[in-house]
């Protein structure tokens, strides 16, 4: 099997998947993660994970072109309709699902390291299954806006509270004193050079593409900034959403009217690529995680799923908003993706040296992470839908 | 230095070379290839060898779209005003070059396989080059008809020549003595097999979009079917070697001329391609191994008078045999230097699938392509300003 074969059985069988799940009136990236299983390692081993491994590309690139799509749709104009209401949601929702996953689990195990680690990992939010939902049903709306806005910007919030409260169950599991608030350093710079990064280019992008005329060369060359970016990401280690939301936002604001004309070029470029993105992803996968979700694995579904929907309730409230968004946003944000399992494998390696107890918690985690992500991960674009249906922001095949 | 950043990097800068390079009224893609060299192992060293073959499966992606693209351009109604003259032409004009190169190549003593594999390489002409000239200076008339006809068949040519001599030089490096008889017959079935595969991809695709609207999914479907049937070809079935390039070619070829969506077939793709173009010829160049190249000047000289007598020769045969005007027999095979796109993808090509002497090819194809992308615009202009047909068009058409 060879790339190229993967890549045209992925889409072809993509495209038949997602037709088939248009049929039960579900997200096409449904169907695509779908496939996605079961041309995977789980069933029938098409994909392998030497394979997937090689095409891993693909999905940082869909990844940071998407997070260039929620950064181009956040203008200051956007951010002034919403109001200081969109700050206090997206605080509310990520501790939210902190507190409730970390009480829900302790309740359960008395673990307080494992909990705290579960806790750590719950608001993390995908922000690819949204976008692409979003997209498929030309959603318009304040929802969808504030639904953007809330996962483009919560990177930066849960990568805080993800370090800041690993670090403390590391340091109650393996009985050391680590100095957390030098500790946060490391991190806060992260999201500093995420920011900045994403900001250089994006300015640099906007300069350059507002003399382009021809469209021909406007894509080439915003693919090579959005790359750009996801590239440094990968090298110095930060956010890569954080990165190229910024760098959708700097551009949107500052060079508005090319930053128009290169969103509907990316837009149109993407579609093969979110059906690879959401098939390699759906491979991922591991099915046979879904029998050991348990009941610690119920415990945290539940109480991430309220955590994130009544957090984003009381933020809105809180903040005034408007009551489509107090009612649906929570349920806009809830899809769960590689970040969480990627932030699990750091877990893993940073807890299997502190001993017995800290191999249990490991084990536990990845575990219990890259079970549940199946099943938010396929949820939660349903539950956008239903989000904005219920919003009556769908503006295509009601 | 990770592939997404070096791909970010080649996209982003290739806009600047772009525009550089045409300040110096040449086209675009030597600006490519100069930023690609400039970043390669030559110079900078940014792009090392290793991560170029790693991107291979991406570059055979790209050639897939660029046999697709050539086979859309030509037409059964091309070929039936064209009458026998214009075939003779193209056909002696393709196989003169090849047959001079050829020998020049084995006086050389540059063995048998690579003889063979330079000779393939040196068939084609480069389509956008060639057009773009024509257009800027307004050029019509039976020269520039049959210039417009032979860059689109020689390509088509130059495929299949290259196909059939890889199996060749296949059979030679394995060193395993097989009977001509079996080797004819593997070639007859690779070519034909990869024809008529082409053929049903075609017709596939064109059942399946006549149903669709929209023009994304039109974009994802026409993809799948390229990569699917490109990827299955890639695989070797009874040690026979399939074309994919043929196959693409073929595909495109049945779509531009039965099928009613042509139209929006190669919008969708053209819009989407343009960045896969870039890449490619970028890695080209970051692969061309200067200190090589100037150790083998000698060569590519050879290779260049070759090629430039062997289009003049071949083309002033054809149009003398069957009596063409004087235009034609004199300034064919003027107008047919520039060597582009396809060149450069079968090397690349061919460095993948003879690793021994692959650094050798590309530096020969890449060293030539760059002179004749400097020179060839020049002589194409030349040529129709010689047989009086620039400035003929009218404005509207140009």
């Amino acid at each position: 099997m060879n790339e190229l074969l993967a890549l045209g059985i992925t889409i072809v069988i993509g495209i038949i998947g997602a037709r088939l799940i248009y049929k039960l009136k579900l997200p096409s990236v449904v169907g695509w993660l779908i496939v996605g299983a079961i041309l995977g390692p789980s069933v029938l081993k098409l994909l392998t994970p030497e394979l997937l491994n090689k095409l891993d590309f693909i999905s940082d690139v869909t990844l940071g072109l998407i997070g260039f799509i929620i950064g181009a749709e956040i203008t200051i104009g956007t951010l002034r309709g919403l109001g200081g209401g969109i700050a206090s949601i997206i605080l509310a929702e990520s501790f939210g699902a902190f507190a409730l996953v970390f009480l829900g689990v302790w309740g359960l195990t008395h673990n307080l390291p494992l909990a705290l680690v579960f806790g750590a990992l719950a608001p993390a939010s995908a922000p690819a299954g949204t976008v692409a939902v979003l997209q498929e049903y030309k959603a318009e709306g304040p929802l969808t806006k504030a639904i953007l806005v809330v996962v483009g910007a919560d990177d930066a919030l849960t990568i805080i509270i993800f370090v800041f409260a690993a670090s403390y169950a590391k340091m109650v599991a393996g009985d050391v004193r680590l100095p957390i608030l030098a500790m946060m350093g490391k991190p806060l710079l992260e999201i500093v050079v995420a920011i900045g990064v994403g900001g250089v280019l994006g300015w640099l992008l906007g300069l350059f593409t507002q003399r382009i005329r021809v469209n021909e060369i406007l894509l080439p060359a915003s693919l090579g900034a959005v790359l750009t970016c996801v590239g440094l990401s990968k090298v110095m280690h930060f956010s890569l959403i954080l990165a190229t939301v910024v760098l959708g936002m700097v551009m949107v604001n500052t060079f508005p009217r090319a930053c128009r004309r290169v969103h509907t070029i990316i837009e149109s470029f993407m579609p093969p690529f979110y059906i690879c993105f959401f098939a390699l992803a759906g491979a991922h996968l591991n099915l046979v995680l879904l029998l050991k979700v348990g009941l610690l694995g119920i415990i945290y579904i539940i109480c991430r799923t309220g955590g994130l929907v009544g957090g984003a309730w009381l933020g809105a409230v809180i903040g005034r908003e408007p009551p489509v968004i107090r009612k649906y946003l929570g349920l806009g944000i809830l899809s769960q993706a590689g970040v969480a399992v990627g932030l699990a494998y750091l877990v893993v390696r940073e807890f299997i040296p502190l001993g017995l107890a800290g191999q249990k918690i490991a084990a536990l985690t990845i575990t219990i992470i890259a079970a549940t992500t199946i099943i938010f991960e396929i949820f939660g674009p349903i539950c956008v839908k239903f989000a904005i249906t219920k919003a009556e922001e769908i503006q295509k095949r009601a | 230095m990770n592939e997404i950043l070096a791909i970010g990097l080649i996209l982003f800068f290739g806009y600047f070379a772009g525009r550089a390079i045409s300040k110096i009224k040449t086209p675009a893609v030597t600006g490519y290839i100069l930023l690609g060299l400039a970043l390669g192992v030559s110079f900078l060293k940014l792009i090392p060898k290793s991560l170029n073959l790693e991107l291979t499966w991406l570059i055979e992606f790209a050639l897939l779209l660029v046999a697709f693209n050539v086979g859309t351009e030509l037409r059964v109604s091309t070929f039936k005003q064209l009458g026998k003259s214009l075939i003779l032409i193209i056909i002696l004009e393709t196989f003169v070059t090849f047959l001079f190169m050829f020998v020049g190549m084995m006086l050389t003593k540059q063995g048998l396989a690579l003889s063979l594999l330079i000779a393939a390489l040196g068939c084609a002409t480069a389509p956008a080059v060639t057009v773009l000239v024509l257009n800027q200076y307004r050029a019509a008339g039976p020269l520039t008809q049959t210039l417009l006809t032979c860059v689109g068949m020689d390509d088509a040519f130059g495929l299949a020549a290259y196909s059939i001599c890889a199996t060749i030089a296949h059979a030679i490096f394995s060193g395993v003595h097989i009977s001509a008889l079996i080797l004819f017959g593997k070639i007859l079935i690779g070519v034909f097999g990869s024809l008529t595969i082409g053929l049903i991809a075609g017709i596939i695709l064109d059942l399946i979009v006549r149903k669709v609207r929209y023009p994304l999914d039109i974009l994802v479907i026409t993809l799948g079917v390229i990569t699917l049937f490109g990827g299955i070809l890639e695989l070797k079935l009874c040690d026979i070697r399939f074309s994919p390039l043929l196959t693409a070619l073929t595909c495109g070829f049945y779509i531009s001329n039965f099928s009613p969506r042509t139209h929006a077939i190669a919008s969708a793709l053209e819009k989407f391609s343009m960045p896969f173009y870039v890449i490619y010829f970028a890695l080209a160049g970051a692969r061309l191994d200067l200190k090589l190249l100037i150790s083998l000047g000698m060569i590519a000289g050879i290779y260049l008078v070759c090629r430039f007598t062997g289009k003049m020769f071949g083309a002033w045969l054809g149009a003398t045999i069957t009596h063409g005007p004087k235009a034609i027999r004199k300034y064919t095979g003027l107008g047919l230097f520039s060597q582009a796109g396809i060149a450069i993808g079968l090397c690349l090509y061919a460095a993948k699938e003879f690793p021994l002497i692959g650094d050798i090819i590309v530096a020969i194809a890449l060293g030539t392509t760059i002179v004749t992308e400097l020179i060839g615009p020049v002589m194409t202009k030349f040529a129709i300003m010689r047989a009086g047909e620039a400035y003929k068009r009218k404005r509207s058409e140009a």
